[in-house]
C-alpha cells in the first residue's frame, strides 16, 4: 500500500512537473470557450476564419487561423462546425488572430 | 455483432473442443465481446458519459465502458482515426473496461496538445462480500497517463498502470476447460509505457507515418495458486508443479511504418518482440491467433489499405476501405497472453503438462472489407 502511493505520488509529480510550464498571458491575448458556426478555407488553403458562439455571452467571434496543424484538421474534418473549441487569440489591431485552436478536451 | 461465417459461438477460433493455443483465445468475455467473433448478439463496446470544462478548465471527467481499446499505435494499421484524449497504449492495454478517467489539458505553448490523465477500471467485480464464503477480491486496473506533446508530426506518451488483485480466469462459458471463472487473486502487476508516434508530410508523393513503442511489465504474485489451472501462480510454476512466488519483470518494443500514396493506399509494415516474462492486457486486439503485441518472440507484419471513394453519407468521418495483411508469429517462449504458469522456452518443450497447447510459429493472413458510418 505504501509502495503503491509512492509510486502514485511520484506519477503524479512526473505530471505536474512536465504540464506546469505555463507561461505568462500576453496582454492582447483573449481565451474563450465557444461552438464553431461556420468554418471557411481560404481558396488556397493557406488560412481559415471559423467563427465561434462564446458559450458565456453567446456573441459570435470571428478568428483568423493560420497555422498548417489547425487548417490540416480543417481538411480532413477533425475539426467540423458544431465542435466546441477552446480557443486563444491575440486581438492587437483589431483581428482576432489565432493562436491556439483546439477541441474541449474529454472522454 | 461479430461472428464467424456459418458459426454461432466462438468455437472456431477457441481451437473446436481441442485445447486453445492461447489464453486470451479459450473463450469470449467481458471487456472482448465485439473484438472476438462470438455470436450474433448486438454488443456495447463504448458507452460512457463526459463532463468536460470542469471549472472553466480544460479538466474532464468520465465513465462508463471506456475507449480502452484499439488505441494509439493500432490505429494506423486498424485505419481509425487517432484516440484523441481517449484511448490507452495498445501494447498495454486492449480491453473494453468499465470505469471512470478524470482528465486535464493545460494550455502550455511549449507542449501543444499537453494532457495527463487518472484512470480507473473494474477488470472484474467479485460481487458481495461474504467470508469465508466470497473471498474472492475485486479485479481493478489504475493507470496515469502522461502525453507532454500531441501534435500530427509527433505524439508522445508515458504511460503506467497497475493491475490489483489479477484474477487466475475471467468468467467464459461452454470453453475446453467448461466455465471459467476467477477462483483466486493472483497479486498485482505494474506496467510501464513509453511511446511515439508522428506523421512526416511530402515524403516522396506522400506521408510517411510511424511509431515506437516501449513496454515493461513487472508481476508480483502473493502466495495463492490456481487449482483450476494446475496450481500455477501469476507466472510462476508448471502445471502441477508449483514455484515459489517472486517477481518477474518482461519488456516489449513494437516499431511500424505506414506511407500514405495520394491514391488512398497505404503500405504499412510492423514488427514487435516481447521478452520471455512480458505480459500485457490486450486480450481485445483482433489478431485471430492471440493479441500480437503480447506475444513472448517476435511478430512481423505488412499490410495494405486502399480507401474507396464511394462512402455513406452518414457523416464526414465514414469512409469505406479494404485492409489485407500478413502476419507472422515467431514464439520463443510459451504462454503469451497468459498470466498463470512460468513460461517455458519452446525448443525445451518436450511433452510437459502445459494449460494451453504451445505453438512454434504461426501464420495469419486477413483480408477485411469495412465501412464505417
Amino acid at each position: 500500500m505504501r509502495k503503491m502511493l509512492t509510486r502514485l505520488l511520484i506519477a503524479g509529480a512526473l505530471a505536474a512537473s512536465t504540464l506546469a510550464t505555463a507561461p505568462a498571458a500576453l496582454a492582447d491575448e483573449v481565451k474563450l470557450v465557444g461552438v464553431i458556426t461556420k468554418i471557411k478555407m481560404a481558396a488556397d488553403g493557406k488560412s481559415a476564419v471559423a467563427i465561434l458562439k462564446d458559450n458565456k455571452t453567446g456573441e459570435a467571434v470571428t478568428i483568423n487561423i493560420a497555422d498548417d496543424l489547425t487548417l490540416d484538421k480543417f481538411k480532413d474534418k477533425r475539426i467540423v462546425e458544431g465542435d466546441e473549441i477552446r480557443a486563444k487569440f491575440d486581438n492587437t489591431g483589431g483581428k482576432n488572430e489565432s493562436k491556439s485552436f483546439k477541441k474541449t478536451a474529454g472522454c | 455483432m461479430y461472428k464467424t461465417f456459418g458459426a454461432g459461438d466462438d468455437d472456431a477460433v477457441t481451437n473446436s473442443g481441442s485445447a486453445p493455443y492461447f489464453a486470451d483465445r479459450v473463450g469470449v468475455f467481458d471487456g472482448t465481446l465485439g473484438h472476438i467473433p462470438s455470436s450474433s448478439f448486438l454488443n456495447v463496446d463504448r458507452a460512457f458519459a463526459t463532463w468536460s470544462n470542469i471549472a472553466d478548465q480544460d479538466i474532464w471527467f468520465s465513465v462508463g465502458r471506456r475507449p480502452s481499446t484499439h488505441g494509439a499505435p493500432s490505429n494506423l494499421r486498424l485505419n481509425t482515426p487517432r484516440p484523441g484524449n481517449g484511448g490507452t497504449p495498445s501494447l498495454l492495454v486492449d480491453y473494453a473496461f468499465d470505469g471512470m478517467t478524470l482528465g486535464w489539458a493545460p494550455d502550455i505553448e511549449a507542449l501543444p496538445g499537453a494532457y495527463a490523465k487518472i484512470c480507473y477500471g473494474r477488470g472484474y467485480e467479485s460481487g458481495f462480500r461474504s467470508t469465508p464464503s466470497n473471498s474472492l477480491q475485486d479485479t481493478d486496473m489504475l493507470g496515469v497517463a502522461v502525453i507532454p506533446i500531441d501534435t500530427d508530426p509527433l505524439r508522445v506518451w508515458m504511460q503506467w498502470n497497475r493491475g490489483f488483485k489479477i484474477f487466475d480466469a475471467p468468467k467464459m462459458k461452454d470453453t475446453y476447460y467448461g466455465n471459467t471463472m476467477p477462483q483466486t487473486n493472483l497479486g498485482d502487476i505494474d506496467w510501464y509505457g513509453l511511446g511515439a508516434m508522428g506523421t512526416v508530410k511530402k515524403v516522396g508523393i506522400g506521408d510517411l507515418n510511424y511509431f515506437a513503442d516501449l513496454g515493461l511489465s513487472i508481476t508480483h504474485p502473493n502466495n495463492n495458486v490456481s487449482s483450476q489451472f494446475g496450481f500455477q501462480g501469476l507466472l510462476t510454476g508448471g502445471f502441477f508443479n508449483p514455484e515459489s512466488p517472486r517477481d518477474k519483470t518482461g519488456s516489449a518494443i513494437a516499431l511500424g511504418l505506414r506511407y500514405d500514396l495520394p491514391s488512398k493506399t497505404k503500405l504499412g509494415v510492423e514488427y514487435n518482440h516481447g521478452s520471455k516474462n512480458w505480459i500485457t492486457f490486450a486480450p481485445a486486439a483482433t489478431d485471430m491467433w492471440t493479441s500480437k503485441v503480447g506475444t513472448r518472440g517476435n511478430v512481423y507484419e505488412l499490410y495494405l489499405i486502399q480507401e474507396f471513394n464511394s462512402r455513406p453519407v452518414s457523416s464526414h468521418l465514414a469512409k469505406t476501405f479494404v485492409r489485407l495483411g500478413f502476419q507472422y508469429y515467431d514464439f520463443q517462449y510459451t504462454g503469451s497472453n497468459n498470466w498463470v504458469g512460468a513460461p517455458v522456452k519452446i525448443s525445451e518443450v518436450n511433452g510437459q503438462m502445459m494449460t494451453t497447447t504451445p505453438l512454434d510459429h504461426a501464420y495469419n493472413a486477413y483480408a477485411t472489407f469495412e465501412v464505417k458510418f
